[in-house]
């Protein structure tokens, strides 16, 4: 496994967005002010902060939201052919984080591709993916999108933040209303609920890389899933399903990307 | 929500439609889980008057607390009826894996309890907490595949489904359900199919509980995992590797460089996988070349296996081979499980062809749903091709002297139907021929088809022959009431002769086998076994002796050690079956570790793994003593069960279980040449007197009665099992 994990520094010179944003955003906010604002605000968030670019008002108005956030920094990689299909990276990502054994939020998944694939079962499935068929297995992982991020920029109450050491994108438990959301915003299927939507206990779950040393990867019996440098996969992995039209920035946010963009 | 347990029991009477909910602690936690629930609930509620595919029959659908809990080996669950494939029904189990009994905890549910008979075909949908029995009248008639792609399309891409075939709907005795493609609970399917179920679908969402903190569990995993060998539990490479101090090629530790799954797309090559690197475990055993040499390693796409398992069993194929025959040539199982049709040929052919049988015989078998009974009846199936009767047996059988120079089936069956039975595809080792007669065994067609469906145990009542055969002919491998052995005498004498005894089809049992095949030089085995079993580390325990294994391969005469080490074995399959995890890996008496620190020998395993992942997961804090003592619980609560039926069955069996059910046959005492001893280097003959000893030795270990075989009144009050000893006392049973 590749050892890359954080430090915790952050280059903005490593943000990945349209040459003309970027150039824009550098005009604007030099890290220095970035790192003045951040202080300035002074929440108790400020590591979330450093990294976040913006400052529409999540619904309690008591944090920035994120925005524009930087890349992140490592990402898992998935190897098909070499999965076996036993999910100990599944159990892993729960038994060590969340705790307990609970496959439907664990944020690798292999379970919904290992009987027939990512397209699922239908007429053909013998020749399709998947153990009903040729036998690859698909282990689905978080992207770790890119400004714009689906699910952080989807969620109404600001609870996905991009969190050091490796900037993942990661679920603010406490912000957290469990709505849902962003389950249907992310284009992959890589967030979930570990409860009913709206449900008084319910959270949202997604990967958050473990600080840069995956439980996931770290359990793979096959070495099928590595931890690498972030690349942009999205836009080279299909996504899983459409997201609704219904999943629309909220009016906070509009009014921040209209300073860039 | 109890840890480990998701505490809930789901009753579902297909003959009402009513679905109701009972406490699994309440009721069940005495038996932890697995058989020890399916067999309490056969105690409590079917009496010997219930016929096997009688609607008041139940069939348990049985998890235990590690099940789904992700405890490395945690992927199997059990399931319990009344035996189809057993002459008297007895009760048995089956050890099933895939993915369907973790699900089946993460939908909220420890058990399914299905008894009734639907007035049509349905199947069961679970998702969480809601239970429907759906129509299945479009389903019925069709295999296990498209029966399970059916339903997943219904229920969704993440539900597992477990069904039986055509075979079970026909009440097939030697007909399975299956999971995941692959994995088999045997002889089962029958009972689904009378009682009109064709598959019962799962979907969770909710938790396993782990009571231990995060990081307890974590360290525990991680220690779990480092202990783990190959399949099988060999801990030594095949062939010299560096990182090894000891090889032996007859582990399944295969991974060696230049070695591939040489259909994965590209390949992968195995390589060297040490102890130390778990993240190439599912490598370190390639089944594919295992079984079938370098044809098998081409052919193998990867490996694959049950959920939360490390140790990859399963081989996935790739034959193209397959498709101008209409079959898919992507197909998967392991061990018997690969050749339950391609057995019945006479010879399997060269090249690629026994592996293109087998992986027809998969095609064929896993969706037709026709269970390999490991092996027996195709087994029959040659024989009665292949034996011409002599007039010695003719006349020791009161056969007519026409049947003298002939075969079986050609004595049997009637003329115009062997005419009908394409015989040269069999001869010419072509996989055709099972396209023929899996579907005609699973049809019940013709006097041969309904013979074989009906089983061994029917077969040798309607054909005599038949069971004269299983007790005297050595290459048949039955080992007693027309069930065949599972690693018996050939794994360490009077062990698996010992472990055979005790179940009421093959055992299944693999704690002693592992250990005997697990590669580590015999001095060490030795030190490690002496150290089990006579030093107080186990409930079974001798003062001194030996396994007597000797490099040569001979075994010496029964020992107190070899009785705690069988008795040790015995419930150690009880306890995986209960708890539920792998006895095809489990227990850890050996680790591929030479340095295990203080107070361990070189190499040495841990044998209170089972009880360290249960109490971590429970929260109910055992040590392997007292789960060894509930493991004996549960196979004393059988034991009862069984001598219940067997008095039922014939008056006096029950009171006597040591003659009418702790037997075995011939041929393992008688089928040798002339001038080959018991005890002679090389030989497995067996030595009546001695075996004698062997099941006294047993019982005192077990607390049952030398001369009855029956657990004595002060064992069950001991174990917690008065109200056994109370009915067992009604019925004259007890001692």
């Amino acid at each position: 496994m590749a050892d890359i994990k954080g430090n915790g520094s952050v280059n903005p010179g490593e943000i990945v967005v349209p040459d003309g944003v970027a150039e824009f955003i550098r005009g604007i906010v030099t890290r220095r002010e970035f790192l003045q604002v951040s202080g300035a605000l002074g929440v108790g968030v400020a590591s979330f902060s450093l990294i976040g670019c913006g400052s529409s008002s999540t619904a309690d108005n008591s944090t920035p939201r994120q925005v524009f956030v930087a890349n992140a920094q490592g990402m898992i990689v998935a190897e098909p052919t070499r999965c076996v299909g036993c999910r100990r990276c599944e159990f892993a990502c729960v038994a060590f984080n969340e705790g307990g054994a609970q496959p439907s939020i664990a944020k690798v998944k292999v379970n919904r591709n290992y009987l027939y694939g990512v397209a699922g079962a239908q007429v053909g499935y013998a020749r399709g993916d998947g153990i009903f068929g040729n036998f690859r297995v698909v282990q689905d992982t978080c992207r770790q999108c890119p400004h714009p991020v689906p699910c952080q920029l989807a969620c109404p109450n600001g609870a996905i933040e991009v969190v050091p050491p490796v900037n993942a994108r990661v679920v603010n438990s406490a912000k957290c209303r469990g709505c849902g959301i962003c389950t249907q915003a992310c284009p992959w299927e890589m967030t979930s609920l570990n409860g009913p939507v709206d449900g008084a206990k319910t959270k949202a779950n997604k990967c958050t890389l473990c600080g840069g040393d995956p439980e996931c990867v770290k359990m793979c019996p096959v070495g099928a899933l590595q931890y690498k440098p972030w690349e942009d996969r999205t836009k080279v992995v299909p996504a899983r399903h459409v997201v609704p039209a219904s999943i629309q920035l909220s009016a906070d946010i509009k009014d921040t990307c209209n300073k860039c963009h | 929500m109890a840890y480990g347990w998701t505490g809930k029991t789901l009753r579902v009477d297909l003959s009402t439609g009513s679905i109701t909910t009972e406490d699994t602690i309440a009721k069940y936690k005495d038996v932890l889980g697995g058989i020890g629930v399916g067999y309490k609930v056969m105690w409590d509620e079917v009496p010997p008057t219930v016929g096997a595919f009688d609607p008041q029959n139940r069939l348990v659908i049985c998890t235990g607390p590690l099940t789904g809990s992700g405890s490395p080996l945690s992927g199997r669950f059990s399931v319990v009826s009344r035996w189809p494939n057993h002459l008297n029904e007895l009760p048995g189990h089956a050890s099933i894996g895939g993915h369907f009994g973790p699900e089946l905890k993460y939908a909220g549910w420890d058990n399914i309890i299905i008894q009734g008979k639907a007035a049509s075909p349905v199947w069961i949908k679970i998702v969480d907490d809601k239970v429907t029995i759906e129509d299945a009248s479009q389903i019925w008639g069709n295999g296990i595949y498209r029966a399970t792609a059916e339903i997943v399309t219904i229920m969704g891409p993440e539900a597992h489904v477990l069904a039986c075939g055509q075979a079970g709907e026909n009440l097939v005795r030697i007909s399975n359900i299956m999971c995941d493609r692959k994995h088999s609970a045997g002889s089962v399917g029958g009972i689904f199919g009378s009682k009109n179920l064709k598959a019962i679908g799962v979907h969770g969402t909710g938790p396993v509980k782990i009571a231990a903190d995060k990081q307890t569990w974590k360290d525990l995993t991680y220690y779990y995992l480092s202990l783990l060998g190959c399949n099988n539990q060999g801990v030594v490479p095949t062939t010299p590797q560096a990182w090894a101090e000891y090889y032996d090629s007859g582990t399944r530790w295969t991974a060696q460089p230049g070695l591939y799954w040489g259909a994965a797309s590209p390949p992968v090559e195995t390589g060297v996988c040490s102890a130390a690197d778990l993240n190439k475990m599912g490598y370190r055993t390639h089944k594919g070349y295992k079984d079938y040499s370098a044809v098998g390693a081409n052919h193998t796409v990867k490996m694959d296996g049950c959920h939360a398992c490390p140790i990859r069993c399963n081989i996935a194929t790739d034959m193209p081979a397959l498709e101008p025959y209409g079959a898919s040539r992507y197909n998967m199982n392991t061990c018997l499980g690969n050749s339950v049709a391609s057995s019945l040929y006479a010879t399997s052919g060269t090249g690629d062809n026994p592996m293109l049988l087998a992986q027809m015989s998969n095609f064929l078998c896993d969706d037709w749903g026709l269970w390999s009974d490991y092996g027996m009846w195709e087994a029959l199936f040659k024989y009665c091709l292949s034996h011409l009767m002599t007039a010695a047996e003719c006349t020791l059988l009161g056969l007519p002297d026409t049947f003298v120079g002939k075969n079986t089936f050609t004595n049997r069956v009637p003329a115009a139907e062997m005419s009908s039975i394409p015989w040269s595809q069999r001869d010419a080792s072509n996989p055709a021929f099972m396209q023929f007669i899996v579907p005609y065994i699973a049809k019940r067609k013709g006097v041969l088809g309904a013979m074989i469906a009906d089983g061994p145990a029917r077969m040798a009542v309607a054909w005599p022959e038949i069971g004269y055969f299983q007790n005297t002919v050595t290459s048949l491998n039955s080992f007693k009431m027309n069930h065949i052995k599972h690693h018996g005498v050939e794994n360490g004498g009077q062990v698996g002769a010992l472990v055979n005894m005790a179940f009421n089809r093959d055992p299944m049992n693999h704690c002693h086998s592992n250990y005997i095949s697990c590669g580590l030089p015999l001095e060490i085995k030795e030190a490690i076994s002496n150290k089990l079993f006579c030093q107080g580390n186990s409930i079974f325990n001798a003062t001194d002796g030996s396994l007597g294994q000797t490099e040569n391969g001979a075994y010496g005469p029964i020992t107190m050690h070899k009785a705690a080490f069988a008795a040790a074995s015995v419930c150690g399959i009880v306890l995986a079956n209960s708890l539920t995890t792998c006895n095809w890996t489990l227990p850890i008496w050996v680790s591929p570790l030479k340095d295990r620190g203080p107070g361990k020998l070189e190499y040495e395993g841990d044998n209170s793994l089972e009880a360290q992942a249960y109490s971590a997961v429970t929260g109910d804090t055992l040590t392997q003593k007292q789960l060894e003592t509930v493991s004996l619980r549960i196979l004393t609560l059988f034991r009862a069960l069984t001598a219940r039926y067997m008095e039922y069955y014939n008056a006096g069996d029950g009171k006597n279980m040591r003659t009418s059910h702790d037997y075995m046959y011939d041929w393992m005492f008688d089928g040798y040449a002339a001038g080959i001893n018991a005890f002679d280097p090389g030989t497995n003959k067996m030595d009546r007197a001695d075996m004698d000893l062997a099941r006294d030795l047993m019982y005192d270990q077990f607390g049952w009665d030398r001369a009855t075989g029956m657990p004595t009144a002060a064992t069950l009050a001991n174990l917690g099992l008065g109200y056994v000893a109370t009915a067992l006392a009604a019925e004259g049973l007890l001692p």
